[in-house]
């Protein structure tokens, strides 16, 4: 008989528990041509006073586009233009610090398809950007 | 030749002036949540128009995912030379379906004349797996058999709107000026 791969299983609590919260505000924004996109997101954070914040949804172009793979190689797409097609990600706060890392797919302007994380700094919106974020609010942690 | 991943990121000049301002935002405090089936047969417009009519929306940020489409019509953004604005729509390409929905974010609002309009961009899937995408055409794209799921976080009022930019000279979605209903809003 198979050996069930659930006993296997470790019962211990060997990580710390998840963070509990729920979400709050919702924002919607349209970034105008040359801003960054990672930044832009931080710097509404920071406007709106989102210490946390999860991106919900979000489309526009880029003029070029440059994303890190999982490997750590980073590629840069050409544009113009560069269409986002899905992008998913957070923004956590550090000291007051807002740090979005986002990932998601796009397309060149002959419909390849690239995907990984995008670079700040390295991905100016081109025609322009509509982003939607919704706020990260943690329930206060037992110390 | 730059080493790849190092390429100058270079801005590109509009042909209009150059706002000072460079984002409009507005948050929302109570975001109303909705989530509905696009309906087989229909547009991905129609599908969206009629659920948020239902609940008396006309501003929303929606992300779709999963089903099928039985026809799409997307274009990508490229140079047009010739023309003044620095990108703009390719002539759009219809693919057959049945065609797979990976993941989608829309927006409605209202047109610069004040109709019900759709921006969407998608990810999709033909029959090999492969994949293709970008600005969808909402009213020409039709839902197949299993339709696409829908989640929509709605803002109050007429809260979204199509303006032309002057910067671009394109007409897109800004948040509206003025609205008291939707909370707070901010200028960047």
């Amino acid at each position: 008989m198979p050996a069930d791969p659930q006993d296997a299983v470790s019962h211990a609590l060997d990580g710390p528990p998840p963070e509990s919260g729920q979400t709050g505000r919702i924002l919607y924004a349209r970034v105008r041509p040359n801003e960054d996109l990672v930044h832009t997101i931080e710097k509404l954070c920071l406007q709106h006073g989102f210490a946390d914040a999860v991106v919900r949804g979000s489309l526009g172009s880029l003029s070029q586009c440059c994303l890190e793979l999982h490997t750590g190689v980073r590629i840069d797409v050409p544009g113009p233009a560069v269409e986002m097609l899905t992008l998913m990600g957070e923004v956590r706060s550090t000291d007051g610090a807002p740090y979005a890392q986002l990932s998601g797919t796009v397309a060149d302007p002959e419909g390849r398809i690239f995907a990984g994380r995008f670079v700040a700094g390295r991905n100016p919106v081109c025609i322009t950007f509509e982003i939607t974020l919704e706020e990260w609010l943690a329930d206060a942690h037992a110390a | 030749m730059s080493p790849p991943g190092d390429v100058p990121v270079r801005l590109l000049k509009h042909p209009g002036p150059v706002a000072a301002r460079r984002w409009d935002s507005l948050s929302c405090e109570k975001a109303r949540a909705f989530r509905f089936l696009l309906i087989p047969g229909r547009s991905l417009f129609d599908g969206i128009f009629n659920a948020m009519k239902a609940a008396n929306v006309s501003a929303a940020a929606l992300t779709l995912t999963g089903g099928t489409f039985a026809r799409v019509d997307y274009c990508l953004a490229a140079p047009r030379p010739g023309k003044p604005q620095v990108a703009g729509y390719t002539d759009p390409e219809r693919m057959g379906g049945p065609i797979g929905l990976i993941g989608a974010s829309a927006t409605l609002g209202l047109d610069v004349k004040g109709r019900p309009m759709v921006h969407c961009h998608a990810l999709l899937s033909g029959p090999d797996g492969q994949l293709f995408g970008g600005h969808i055409m909402p009213g020409e794209s039709i839902v197949g058999a299993v339709p696409p799921v829908v989640f929509a976080r709605a803002f109050a009022g007429e809260a979204i709107r199509q303006r032309y930019d002057p910067e671009t000279i394109m007409s897109v979605f800004h948040p509206a000026e003025a609205e008291p209903a939707t909370g707070d809003h901010h200028a960047g």
